[in-house]
């Protein structure tokens, strides 16, 4: 060997192979790291089945952005805690162990009220972020998180004016019993007075409704001594069911009253048999049957995981996920509040369209759609609005119209 | 070897010099790029913030000041219902105000109109009032759907933009609610693009003209993208003046992502597919997008200028370091040159150089070093070279001499065949030849040293008969054969020769090896082929040259039928045919000739004289010299031939268009059938379905559309028939279906309507959409005809019969069946809707206990009150039911129903008594019958013992697994089991006890025979005796007269049940005369 070449390759070799070491033990520091996610869902009580399909549409969220190659080059995890019972006060201990042991990035899930009450503390304490998924009611509280369902603005006023201007001004209000139908009794007694109709009657019923349950027969009662022209019922979950039934079975005067539904989920919707709610109608931002190329793909994919087709809770719980993991790419970071940052004003390619968060309010500007629940249960949309419509949170704007128009 | 170190000195130098410079350079040209380039992209996302700012503040002012006019009392006083109105000119008055007003708050055009769309007021053009946009032909304008969401929302909203005509420009505008005393009166619209905008859209910002603004709607349809530019070439008048057809941009341009809803900043592209630097942002308000941007060329230009500039001074740099670094090479290199050249002299031999060098450096010193160095060489190596050259002469003869003995012996050695091996007196190996090494597989170098006795240990190891051979005197007798192993394991075959050599006091042994193993290789070939040539399943034959055979194979013999001791020597000619044409053979003589190989079809004789056809190969095995030695001749059965009969076979039954039976095999096929029917006594359905109009798709469409329409409807109806069953094709568009197992003419009615609707689908043929509609026939056997002529012609006259009828319906030949047939169907759906309409009532029937002769308990009985026909008992409908499934929710029904009667009377003070309903097998099987059952019981606050299940035997005896786990959750309810009709279904005893029933029912047929006949009332006393036996209480259904009764008292019947106790009645009226009996 040269003289020269064999005193190049003395301490070349050595170089490159220190080059090599330190570039690979840089790597090991420096290896992929999964993000983590938390959902709290409840495997227990009478929306054991609701909650479940929409931790499925949480996990779908993120099994597609892991498809499509992660968040910021990382994987996503999604670490799922069960608090059984949402009312025995485990869900604040739940999320605590998410938030602190498992160090999620944000929160997603606790659909029932009870819930969030309980995490409420948890989260402000810890600044944490949490997306939630509930529709609007003008509840106290609720304006403190980014709420992927429609502003109360967006469902209701729709669902009372489309019954007035369809039907009458003779209604009926059905809310559940917990603090979110207190709060929609609140906003509904108000727009009904405002509009000039009359609230012939009101009634609070159960998240657990059961076929027996004493006031199925009184609220029949009731519409059947006083018929009102329509029933707007917000309940949600199997005591959908319970009513629907009781309602079909009823006398024919009770029914043949539209009832106008503005969150019967599709569990309670598949449990139904068609002739008990075909005719009924539905104040939806979501329906599987929107013409759009993207829904066409969220339906495909939600029918590979072999549930009930996508309805609008079940579109907001995969939305959240997005939205997140929409914002954290635009803000190349995933701590909450380089997140909290960049939300407002995020748009997404949603299957029920392009929607865009307020760039002030904690809703979307979405579009709404009416429907009518046809022959086989399929929706028929009479109504979608021209452009999306600007959330608002409680009828503030509507009462400084009142006010401006009475001067 | 000299210019080398001049090079690599200058491009040390150079490098050196040029290194630091080029990475300064580039550090400093890449640090300055890139402030610039954020530099430039945060001046536009700044602008791009500003104007986004801006904008939402023009439309949140818009909104404001349209807000504000909606609460004049000018508007409202429009909006008044026309009773209430001012006056004409006071109302004109307004209108003129108002009119100013809008035009002074800077608004293009409005619109004020009633919350159901009537136009009260247009601004540009008064001749719109009274117009109404929610109904009229502007109704899918995006200005009627956004006033309509308003109307509906109550919440203001902006439309797309759209060309308006009034304004002539584009117009979006806000419509908003227009409320009184908090109520909904009206709407306003006005428009918002106006000369504010585009000053918005026009201001550079401290950009100055680079930059560039682009505002962008989506239209979703058509899709295409409206946009309006600031300061571009060709300015109009009308803003949003630029249409994009959406398809042709790239969906990552900065456009394209604020359109999606996304703001960003960066490098992007113009719709133009220009690179820019750009910023844009999305206003969700309007849906519009904003983007500002810079061509990259204009932005980037410092950037280049930079660029250009550092080359240049990269390149004098270059220059000067180059020619400082060859002054200083040279001054090293000169010297050395000259001292390299005199050394090279000197290492040449020419020992009396000597180098000139007048320096004093440490090139001078080695330059004296080397004068010396040169002086010493020259006086040493005379005295060498002398010696040396005389002794190399020697050395050199004798070698060669040597060398050319070793060689010639050792080429001797090694190519002879036979392995050659010496050893000495010890066994030791001390030589191995070429052939050793290959038999053995292992190197001379390997095996030398080796003892004999490990290389064959079979022949020299202890107590093998060479184990003392190298202390033996003589060489014992050759040509013995061993096993021997070969380095790789193997053992072989090897043949063993010794011979002994003296040389000097040493005595060397030879052995020479032959192997074995090849040959005896080559013999179990040979003996394998025989074997592969005499067991063949092809038959073979090997014939000389002169066609004079050798050897057959087993499968010749057993194919021609000739003996293989026959053909020995016999000629190959003998079994050629007359048959075959001579050409066959010239050719086979001639292909053979030149190619040693033929095959081709030919007629054998067979050893009974048969002809044979035969695929015939032949080939001539060659010897080295080319010469034929054999020729192998094989044959094969010709079959082939059968299977493309069997096509042609298959063509002859079937219609080729659509691979149904065709009329040929439909006559066969049916016959069969009606002979199967006939012997198994079934009925028999034969369909004639002829497409309607299909003649003129034919003329209309072409052939072809008609063909694929055709194929269509037999993929159709065999869907629809069961696999066993005919479906033939007649030709044309005539199809026959045979139904080769009928249970009822019902049943065929069924199939014949599905068919029905199944082939009036529309047809979809090369995107073409046809209607076909079917005119079915039906004939049935037996009743129709029992032959097949006979049939198909009768089907043929009912399908004519639904042409006349109007196409598109089915017939049956016999009239009555026509009316059977729509009857049932009626029937099905007039039980769907009784269940809606609860025209079903309950009857009731009290039972009497035998022993106190009081009442116990009712039977509920099931009615229908039918529109038409009136009251109908359960056996005109109950099978209908069944066979359409509505049995499940009608029974639901009668125990519901019974129980809330139960429960009624019971709140009415008829306490002691109790219900019984039947139970049809649908329900029993239904696995949520037992939580039904439970809920309805504590509905109606009843225990399970208030009710009685009636169920037929026969159902029970079915599935007696599941009929038992059914009937014991029932029992844990506490609900009384009955088996009703005891006696008509054939029980087994063993099942009987083991269901927890807790009584009999006596059917109504063998109580009707007491007094009548002994053998049944035996049978009737035998039911009686055989429950209590079992310990379960009796029921006797259909007590009609007094005999019955006493009978069945003497024989301690538990409960009686008949007309002669009472007939089933309505609720109310069964009720009055419970009161009246004892209970």
């Amino acid at each position: 060997m040269h003289p020269a070449a064999s005193s190049l390759y003395r301490y070349l070799l050595p170089l490159i192979l220190l080059v090599l070491g330190v570039g690979w033990l840089w790597q090991q520091n420096h290896a992929v790291k999964p993000l983590r996610i938390g959902f709290l869902y409840s495997s227990q009580g009478p929306l054991a089945a609701l909650e479940l399909s929409l931790l499925q549409a949480g996990q779908l969220a993120v099994k597609q952005i892991n498809q499509d190659g992660g968040l910021l080059g990382q994987p996503l995890v999604l670490e799922v805690l069960d608090c059984p019972s949402a009312t025995a006060g485990n869900c604040a201990r739940a999320a605590r162990q998410l938030l602190e042991h498992n160090h999620v990035l944000a929160l997603f899930g606790c659909w029932q009220a009870e819930c969030r009450q309980q995490i409420a503390p948890e989260i402000e304490r810890r600044q944490a972020l949490y997306f939630d998924i509930t529709p609007g009611t003008g509840e106290p509280g609720q304006d403190s998180y980014i709420l992927l369902g429609a502003a109360p603005n967006q469902w209701l006023i729709p669902a009372v004016r489309w019954a007035q201007s369809e039907f009458g001004s003779r209604l009926y209000l059905i809310t559940d019993d917990t603090g979110a139908g207190t709060a929609i009794l609140g906003l509904t007694t108000a727009l009904v007075q405002q509009q000039g109709s009359t609230l012939l009657g009101t009634r609070a019923l159960p998240l657990d409704l059961g076929p027996d349950n004493p006031a199925l027969q009184s609220l029949l009662d009731e519409l059947q001594t006083q018929p009102p022209q329509a029933i707007i019922n917000t309940l949600t979950g199997p005591a959908n069911q319970a009513l629907f039934t009781a309602l079909h079975a009823s006398s024919p005067g009770t029914r043949q009253i539209p009832v106008i539904s503005t969150q019967l989920d599709n569990i309670a919707l598949n449990a139904l048999a068609a002739r008990q709610i075909a005719g009924h109608y539905l104040v939806s931002s979501y329906s599987p049957t929107l013409p759009t190329a993207d829904n066409r793909r969220f339906v495909d994919a939600v029918a590979q995981l072999r549930v009930q087709p996508p309805d609008a809770a079940f579109e907001a719980s995969y939305l959240a996920i997005k939205l997140w993991a929409q914002a954290s790419q635009a803000a190349l970071q995933t701590d909450a509040q380089s997140v909290r940052q960049f939300l407002p004003g995020q748009s997404l390619n949603a299957p029920e369209g392009q929607i865009t968060l307020h760039r002030t309010r904690h809703h979307f500007w979405r579009s709404m759609h009416i429907a009518r629940i046809g022959a086989e249960k399929q929706l028929e949309l009479l109504w979608s609005s021209a452009t999306p419509v600007e959330p608002q949170p409680t009828w503030q704007a509507a009462d400084t119209h009142r006010a401006a128009g009475s001067d | 070897m000299q210019p080398r170190l001049l090079y690599r000195l200058l491009a040390g130098l150079l490098l050196a010099a040029l290194l630091p410079l080029l990475l300064l350079q580039q550090q400093l040209t890449h640090h300055y790029s890139e402030e610039l380039r954020s530099r430039i992209t945060s001046n536009l996302a700044q602008l791009a913030d500003q104007k986004q700012i801006r904008l939402e503040r023009y439309l949140q002012q818009q909104l404001e000041s349209a807000q504000m006019l909606a609460t004049l009392p000018q508007i409202q006083a429009l909006l008044a219902p026309p009773a209430t109105a001012a006056q004409p000119d006071r109302a004109a008055a307004q209108f003129d105000e108002l009119h100013s007003l809008l035009v002074r708050a800077g608004f293009q055009d409005a619109f004020l109109l009633t919350p159901d769309g009537r136009i009260v007021m247009a601004l540009r053009l008064a001749g719109d009032n009274g117009l109404n946009l929610f109904h009229g032909p502007y109704k899918n304008t995006p200005l009627a759907l956004t006033a309509q969401q308003t109307q509906l929302m109550l919440t203001p909203a902006i439309s797309d933009l759209e060309w308006h005509t009034p304004a002539q420009n584009r117009a979006a505008f806000i419509t908003l609610p227009v409320f009184s005393n908090a109520q909904l009166v009206g709407i306003l619209a006005v428009d918002i693009v106006g000369n504010e905008l585009r000053q918005l859209i026009d201001d550079p910002g401290q950009l100055g003209n680079h930059s560039r603004t682009l505002l962008a709607q989506r239209i979703i349809d058509p899709p295409h993208v409206i946009t309006a530019q600031s300061a571009s070439a060709e300015r109009s008048n009308i803003l949003f003046s630029d249409q994009l057809s959406q398809l042709t941009l790239n969906q990552s341009t900065a456009l394209m992502q604020a359109l999606a809803g996304q703001q960003g900043q960066g490098e992007s592209w113009d719709y133009q597919q220009i690179p820019v630097v750009a910023a844009w942002r999305y206003l969700p308000e309007a849906r519009w997008a904003l983007v500002v941007d810079m061509p990259q060329d204009v932005a980037y230009a410092p950037i280049v200028a930079l660029q250009q500039h550092a080359r240049l001074w990269l390149v004098i740099a270059a220059a000067l370091a180059s020619l400082i670094a060859l002054i200083l090479a040279r001054d090293i290199v000169r010297p050395l040159r000259a001292l390299t050249r005199a050394v090279t002299r000197i290492a040449a031999g020419d020992l009396q150089q000597r180098v000139a060098l007048e320096r004093r450096d440490e090139i001078g010193q080695l330059a004296m070093a080397a004068n010396l160095m040169s002086e010493h060489l020259a006086r040493n190596h005379q005295v060498l070279a002398a010696a040396q050259a005389e002794l190399e002469n020697k050395v050199e003869q004798r070698t060669e001499a040597l060398a050319w003995e070793k060689e010639h012996l050792d080429t001797i050695v090694n190519n002879v065949f036979t392995g050659i091996i010496s050893f000495d007196e010890h066994g030791r190996t001390t030589s191995f030849n070429r052939a050793a090494e290959r038999i053995f597989g292992l190197t001379a170098a390997q095996a030398c040293g080796q003892h004999i006795a490990s290389l064959i240990p079979a022949a020299f190891a202890p107590g093998a008969p060479y184990a003392d051979l190298p202390r033996m005197q003589t060489a014992p007798g050759e040509g013995e054969e061993f096993t021997a192993q070969r380095a790789n394991g193997q053992h072989f075959p090897l043949r063993l020769a010794l011979a002994h050599a003296q040389h000097a006091h040493q005595r060397v042994w030879i052995a020479s090896l032959q192997d074995m193993a090849l040959i005896r290789q080559a013999e179990k070939t040979l003996r394998l082929y025989a074997i592969v040539f005499q067991h063949s399943g092809e038959a073979m034959l090997i014939s000389d040259p002169s066609t004079r055979v050798l050897a057959v194979n087993d499968a010749f013999c057993q194919m021609t039928g000739y003996a293989a001791s026959a053909m020995q020597g016999a000629n190959t000619y003998s079994l050629i045919s007359a048959r075959n044409s001579p050409q066959v053979l010239r050719e086979l003589r001639s292909t053979l000739a030149s190619n040693g190989f033929w095959q081709g079809e030919m007629w054998l004789r067979l050893n009974d004289g048969r002809d044979f056809a035969s695929v015939v190969t032949l080939t001539a095995v060659r010897d080295e010299q080319g010469q034929a030695v054999y020729h192998l001749v094989s044959y094969l059965d010709n079959s082939e031939r059968k299977a493309a009969e069997e096509r042609i076979a298959y063509l002859a039954h079937h219609d080729a268009l659509t691979g149904l039976l065709n009329r040929l095999s439909l006559n066969s096929r049916l016959a069969q059938a009606l002979a199967t029917a006939q012997r198994e006594e079934h009925a028999l359905a034969v369909m004639f379905i002829d497409m309607d109009r299909f003649k003129q798709i034919n003329d209309q469409h072409g052939h072809a559309v008609g063909d694929d329409l055709l194929i269509d409807v037999a993929r159709r109806i065999t869907g629809i028939v069961r696999q066993s069953d005919i479906v033939a094709r007649l030709g044309g568009d005539e199809f026959v279906v045979a139904l080769t197992e009928v249970e009822r003419p019902e049943a065929a009615a069924r199939v014949a309507e599905k068919l029905l609707y199944a082939l009036a689908e529309p047809y979809l043929i090369n995107d073409h959409s046809l209607r076909s509609t079917p005119s079915i026939g039906v004939a049935l056997y037996p009743s129709d005809g029992t032959e097949v002529n006979e049939l198909l012609k009768q089907a043929d006259t009912a399908m004519y019969h639904a042409k006349n009828q109007g196409r598109n319906n089915v017939q049956f030949f016999a009239p009555q069946m026509n009316m059977l047939a729509v009857q049932r169907l009626r029937f099905e759906r007039q039980l769907v809707e009784a269940l809606d309409e609860q025209q079903f009532l309950l009857h009731y029937q009290p039972r009497l206990a035998g022993d106190s002769g009081h009442f116990v308990s009712v039977e509920a009985l099931l009615r229908w009150q039918h529109p038409e026909e009136g009251l109908l008992m359960p056996d005109r409908f109950i099978q209908v039911a069944e066979e359409s499934g509505l049995i499940l929710e009608l029974g639901t029904w009668v125990i519901d129903t019974a129980c809330r009667q139960l429960r009624a009377w019971r709140d009415e003070g008829l306490q002691n008594l109790g219900i019984t309903v039947n139970l049809s097998a649908r329900q029993l099987y239904s696995p949520t019958l037992p939580d039904f059952i439970q809920q309805t019981l504590e509905r109606c606050q009843l225990a399970g013992s208030d009710l009685e299940l009636d169920i037929d035997e026969g159902v029970l005896m079915r599935e007696p697994e599941t009929s038992l786990e059914r009937l014991q959750k029932l029992n844990q309810l506490g609900v009384r089991l009955s088996i009703d009709n005891f006696g008509t279904g054939a029980s087994s005893l063993h099942h009987l006890r083991q269901m927890p029933v807790a009584s009999l029912n006596i059917d109504q047929s063998l109580v009707r025979e007491i007094g009548q006949a002994d053998s049944d009332a035996a049978l009737c006393k035998a039911t009686i005796a055989l429950a209590h036996h079992l310990g379960l209480k009796v029921i006797a259904e259909g007590v009609e007269t007094e005999v019955q009764r006493n009978f069945l008292l003497e024989r301690r019947c538990d409960y009686l049940q008949g007309y002669l106790l009472g007939r089933p009645q309505s609720a109310a009226a069964i009720s009055s005369t419970l009161r009246g009996l004892p209970h």
